[in-house]
């Protein structure tokens, strides 16, 4: 039979625990003062929880805060995924996005305060400012529209519910005095958009706000701490608020990252360059047509001009130098036109990028918070933020785009081809030709062939005149594409 | 292990909550806020003949108040625009109710009783049982309780007898229960949709005071969902589309419209306007008052008369307009304030 070391192995480890427990114990109730203070905090260490009229203890507001923090969340975030899944417009998805993600993140940000109290000032003053913004002065219909009662309804309850708590610590007279202040703020500070981020330290100094204040040392309901008591309450509450908002970091930290994504496709650079990017493709589209076009045209021109205006060579030449500097044109815009690809490429790419980034910071940060073998869990029914979505659309327009670029290359190509060189040759030699033979024979038939070469003369300015007009057209075309 | 999450999760979330308190203003994306956020707040005129108030050269000490919730705030700010003038003066406000007024002045615990009713013949009558002279009435200015209905309800007008019915379980003008909207003349989907009344807590002044001047003192309906705060009772009259509720017209909101009423049957009705209710014609406007111990023929402390004569004054009215208030014409001013002190 093994005997027992006391002074080594699990059992020694044990009794330091338990003797640490024990020295900590006595060190606490030392520090602590006699009387009201004292019972309060062994009540509340016994998990006596006050009943409503009675003194409550610091650490049940904190457990409140916690609990109303939690609460609040679930609110929100089941009005925004209502509003985000009921047929909503993009806009008002990104929007109602940004409402959860803003005005959850700022109720985490004040349940981290070092002071429950002055974090039961802060959720008050907040969430009441946030029922205000959306019920009173109505934003929430003139964002979502008829889409607007859960978000109504939410900051109704989210309300009704941190007054209840305040309740629980003020006397009715300072909650009177706490609606007038929060509600005189917002009379006097209208052009603030995002409440969230206000804070009860932000009041001027006033009366008001001292009589608030002053609550903290027993004149209202919160039964007060004694400077030794609160230091080692405030390292436990410090410990606990730490957890507590490590274990809901990965979401907040998500919705940020689907909030950045948001912001980016938002954007209205990113926005007017998508739309220039499918503006080049309609007007790629367009040339791409008429010069499907220029073929027939050149070879109906050519056999106009070749039968009817046989001594016409050097101004067929001209014509034909254009048509030359044409194709040049259209050349320039297949190149101009693969750089917007590449950059549309670029875009595509570094947005794919940025989001396995963010993902990939995500999971890490997920698995470093995450209590082993718990998941965090999800809002029931929420959709979720689906990046593939918009790099779908964004695949989409790349894929119209280098579709637009190909059949622009083979135009190119076509046009540039010496398959086409050999029939201007052709026509060239034809002209030259019948120009040849017209001097031979133009003296025996001038009086003849002077009224009708004058009236081909017209027509073939005419015929010019529209082709210059066709060309510039198509000139044109090519730089506004090059520009945008 | 979980030291080193603490710090990571210190590391990370410092940045964000740093960043995240970095502005208030709109971010890029969201709509652009209406030319004016705040909601429609009553148009207020200053009577332009308000007596200024006139600084004397030292004045110093302390003045208590104890009394109404509703004047509280108002009286909050009356002492922050005295103080600018007297650094030396003190002005202690408790609130706690107009009945709490009464009973410390009676006890010598203040100087200022402020109440947003007037008194009652019994808390007269103690009041001279035990001093053998009426305290002095000093009026210092002037609310209107709005009765609200959703901005989506159709309603424009009730008669003080409909609030009666819509309110009370005791009827004492003599109605009968009101219970849903069709009740009150509205048709189409509203017919048959049931009336929530909102109002506030039974320790609240404006509790006593509708009880008193739409119910004939009697009973409130049962299922009235109390709310802590007047702000809350408006807001929840802009939340739900079957709601009603009552409170200050000053919390008016873009959810919610203020009925017009009427004291009789017939009729006329008149909304909560400044001139209505100064001329008495809404029925449900009422004078805010301050008491004072004041023996015939003697005079107030100096303190406590410098104070009570600025509240009286342009100076103080315009305060009191500026917070949310009706102010004072010239001529009550003169008859009812100034010239009671």
């Amino acid at each position: 039979m093994r005997s027992i070391s006391f002074t080594s192995g699990p059992i020694a480890r044990l009794l330091c625990i338990v003797f640490a427990s024990i020295a900590m114990a006595i060190s606490t109730g030392c520090a602590s003062a006699p009387g009201k203070d004292k019972s309060a905090t062994r009540a509340s260490q016994k998990g006596k929880v006050s009943k409503e009229g009675e003194k409550i203890t610091i650490e049940e507001l904190d457990q409140l805060t916690y609990g109303f923090a939690d609460r609040y969340m679930a609110y929100i975030v089941s009005a925004c995924d209502e509003i985000e899944k009921s047929g909503a417009t993009p806009q008002q998805r990104r929007l109602a996005h940004q409402v959860k993600l803003t005005q959850v993140s700022s109720i985490y940000d004040i349940v981290t305060n070092a002071d429950p109290f002055s974090q039961l000032l802060d959720l008050t003053m907040v969430v009441t400012l946030q029922s205000q913004k959306w019920i009173d002065e109505d934003m929430a219909e003139e964002w979502f529209g008829d889409r607007a009662q859960p978000l109504i309804d939410a900051s109704q309850k989210a309300r009704a519910d941190i007054w209840k708590i305040a309740g629980r610590v003020m006397k009715p007279e300072q909650l009177e005095v706490m609606d007038y202040l929060i509600w005189n703020w917002r009379r006097k500070n209208p052009d603030v958009a995002v409440v969230s981020f206000v804070r009860f330290d932000d009041f001027a100094a006033s009366r008001g706000k001292s009589m608030i204040a002053d609550v903290k040392s027993g004149t209202g309901l919160l039964a007060p701490v004694t400077d030794a008591l609160k230091s080692v309450e405030e390292i436990r509450l410090f410990t606990e608020r730490a957890f507590y908002y490590s274990k809901r970091l990965p979401f907040l930290m998500n919705w940020q990252a689907e909030a950045a994504v948001n912001n980016i496709l938002g954007n209205s650079q990113i926005e007017g360059m998508t739309q220039s990017v499918a503006t080049v493709t309609k007007s790629v589209d367009r040339i791409t047509n008429m010069t499907e076009r220029i073929p027939d045209e050149i070879a109906k021109t050519q056999a106009r001009v070749v039968n009817d205006v046989q001594r016409l060579h050097p101004l067929l030449l001209a014509g034909l130098g254009q048509y030359r500097n044409a194709v040049s044109d259209t050349e320039d815009l297949v190149g101009s036109v693969s750089e917007a690809t590449t950059t549309a490429d670029g875009l595509l790419k570094t947005l794919q990028d940025t989001s396995v980034t963010l993902n990939a910071t995500m999971e890490s940060v997920d698995k470093i918070f995450m209590e082993p073998g718990r998941k965090e869990p999800k809002a029931k029914d929420a959709k979720p933020f689906d990046i593939d979505s918009y790099t779908a659309s964004a695949l989409a327009l790349t894929g119209a785009l280098k579709e637009a670029n190909q059949l622009l290359n083979s135009t190119g190509d076509m046009l540039g081809s010496p398959k086409l060189e050999q029939p201007i040759k052709q026509v060239n030699a034809i002209a030259a030709e019948r120009i040849d033979h017209a001097r031979v024979t133009g003296t025996r038939i001038i009086d003849v062939a002077f009224w009708r070469g004058a009236a081909l003369i017209v027509l073939f300015f005419v015929m010019l005149a529209l082709y210059k007009i066709f060309v510039s057209r198509f000139v044109s075309k090519a730089g506004g594409a090059q520009h945008a | 292990m979980h030291s080193r999450s603490i710090f990571l999760a210190l590391l990370i979330c410092l940045p964000i909550a740093a960043s995240a308190r970095v502005s208030t203003q709109t971010p890029p994306g969201w709509p652009k806020p209406k030319e004016s956020l705040q909601p429609e707040t009553p148009k207020v005129k200053i009577d332009g003949r308000l007596a200024d108030y006139r600084r004397v050269d030292k004045l110093e000490g302390k003045i208590r108040s104890i009394g109404s919730s509703t004047l509280s705030n108002l009286l909050n700010r009356w002492a922050e625009a005295f103080k600018l003038l007297y650094a030396n003066v003190e002005v202690d406000i408790t609130g706690g109710g107009s009945s709490m007024a009464i009973a410390a002045l009676l006890e010598n615990r203040t100087e200022l009783a402020p109440m947003s009713r007037p008194m009652t013949a019994k808390e007269l009558a103690d009041f001279q049982a035990k001093f053998g002279y009426p305290p002095v009435r000093i009026t210092v200015g002037l609310d209107a309780i709005a009765v609200y209905v959703n901005k989506h309800n159709p309603l424009e007008a009730m008669t003080l007898r409909q609030l009666d019915s819509v309110f009370s379980v005791t009827h004492k003008r003599g109605g009968d229960t009101i219970k849903t909207w069709g009740q009150l003349g509205l048709g189409n989907e509203w017919a048959d949709l049931e009336i929530t009344p909102k109002g506030p807590a039974k320790t609240h002044g404006m509790y006593s005071l509708f009880r008193e001047m739409v119910m004939d003192n009697g009973e409130f309906r049962y299922d009235l969902k109390s709310e802590p705060v007047s702000t809350s009772i408006v807001q929840n009259v802009g939340a739900e589309k079957s709601a009603i509720g009552f409170a200050s017209y000053f919390f008016s909101s873009r959810r919610t419209r203020p009925v017009a009423l009427s004291a009789t049957d017939s009729g006329p009705y008149f909304p909560p306007s400044q001139q209505n209710c100064l001329e008495g014609k809404y029925p449900l406007s009422r004078f805010l008052y301050i008491y004072v111990n004041k023996k015939p023929g003697a005079t107030l402390s100096p303190v406590a008369g410098q104070f009570l004569g600025f509240i009286c004054s342009k100076q103080g009215q315009e305060t009191a307009a500026k917070e949310g208030n009706y102010p004072l014409n010239a001529e009550i001013s003169s008859r009812e304030c100034f010239g009671n002190l």
